[in-house]
């Protein structure tokens, strides 16, 4: 009995700490970001299959992306070359946004293409 | 050796697979989180059921080692009933033409029951058989007694046997036989 409360209290106090301590990384705080304002990214891609399609999947991939990562920002200025794409989205994504593109970027599930997000600067704002 | 080998990467798989979850989930990298999380449960239950087995074979070895232990009682409790010699109780009712057997039970019971036999015979004999041998030795006595007559004739009788008409048969009918 004693042993199976100490367990619980050990087991507790470690959540607590780790929530604590992984709280300034993880919790989410969106911010307002200028309306002037924009995220570039550039990502590389490999595509399986025809290349010709390398255009369509990319840009596929950044519309869904952009659309599922962010609220109120469009794609603009989208742009193929060589195994590398980039585009903008505009207004500029806050932190956890862009998080959240870079993630959906190199993970969303469109087959036969695989991006890999390597830069993504944010114009016009304070990151 | 082996077996540690698999456990130490079962180990540190569950490590790998639980902290890639949580790194790709703070990525926001869904199918990859999906993938690694996948992975951790399958390992988990592997090792679950690894450690399950594990279990019941350890409780089934205890069984078979229980099981065995009685089987072996029971052989052993077998020899020993095959080789005691074996008793019959009532080996003295057989009919045997080599040796007499005796129940002392019987002996003494039958010994009790022909006492008190005996004791009731002699308390019934003692109040009947007595007036009997009595009446029936005075009887055999009686032979050896005195006469309820005189031995010799009396002073009337000898008148009567010497006077004249001692030859008539009606009066020696009346005097008896001559003494």
């Amino acid at each position: 009995m004693i042993r199976t409360a100490a367990v619980i209290v050990g087991a507790a106090i470690v959540v607590i700490v780790a929530v604590l301590g992984l709280r300034e990384a993880t919790e989410t705080r969106h911010v307002e970001m200028p309306a002037d304002s924009h995220v570039v990214v550039r990502a590389g891609v490999s595509v399986r299959g025809d290349e010709a399609r390398a255009a369509d999947l990319s840009r596929a991939l950044a519309s869904v992306c952009v659309v599922e990562s962010t609220v109120n920002s469009t794609l603009r200025d989208f742009e193929q070359a060589d195994g590398e794409f980039t585009f903008k989205v505009v207004p500029a994504a806050d932190e956890p946004d862009r998080r959240q593109l870079r993630g959906c970027l190199q993970d969303f599930r469109v087959p036969g293409i695989l991006a890999d997000v390597r830069e993504m600067e944010v114009v016009g704002a304070d990151g | 050796m082996m077996r540690r080998i698999v456990w130490l990467l079962a180990a540190l798989t569950l490590m790998a697979s639980g902290g890639y979850t949580f790194v790709y989930l703070y990525r926001w990298e869904w199918n990859r989180a999906l993938f690694t999380s996948l992975v951790f449960i399958a390992v988990e239950i592997g090792v679950a059921t690894a450690l399950l087995i594990k279990r019941f074979t350890r409780i089934e070895a205890r069984l078979d080692a229980e099981q065995e232990r009685v089987a072996a009682e029971a052989r052993a409790r077998l020899r020993l009933e095959e080789t005691a010699p074996k008793r019959d109780h009532f080996a003295w009712l057989q009919r045997s033409m080599e040796r007499t057997s005796v129940f002392i039970t019987i002996l003494l019971g039958a010994g009790v029951l022909i006492s008190a036999l005996t004791w009731v015979v002699d308390r019934v004999a003692s109040r009947t058989a007595r007036p009997t041998l009595e009446s029936g030795l005075a009887r055999r006595l009686g032979t050896i007694g005195f006469p309820d007559r005189p031995l010799v004739p009396d002073d009337a009788e000898l008148v009567a046997q010497g006077g004249p008409y001692s030859d008539d048969p009606a009066i020696a009918i009346l005097l008896g036989p001559r003494r």
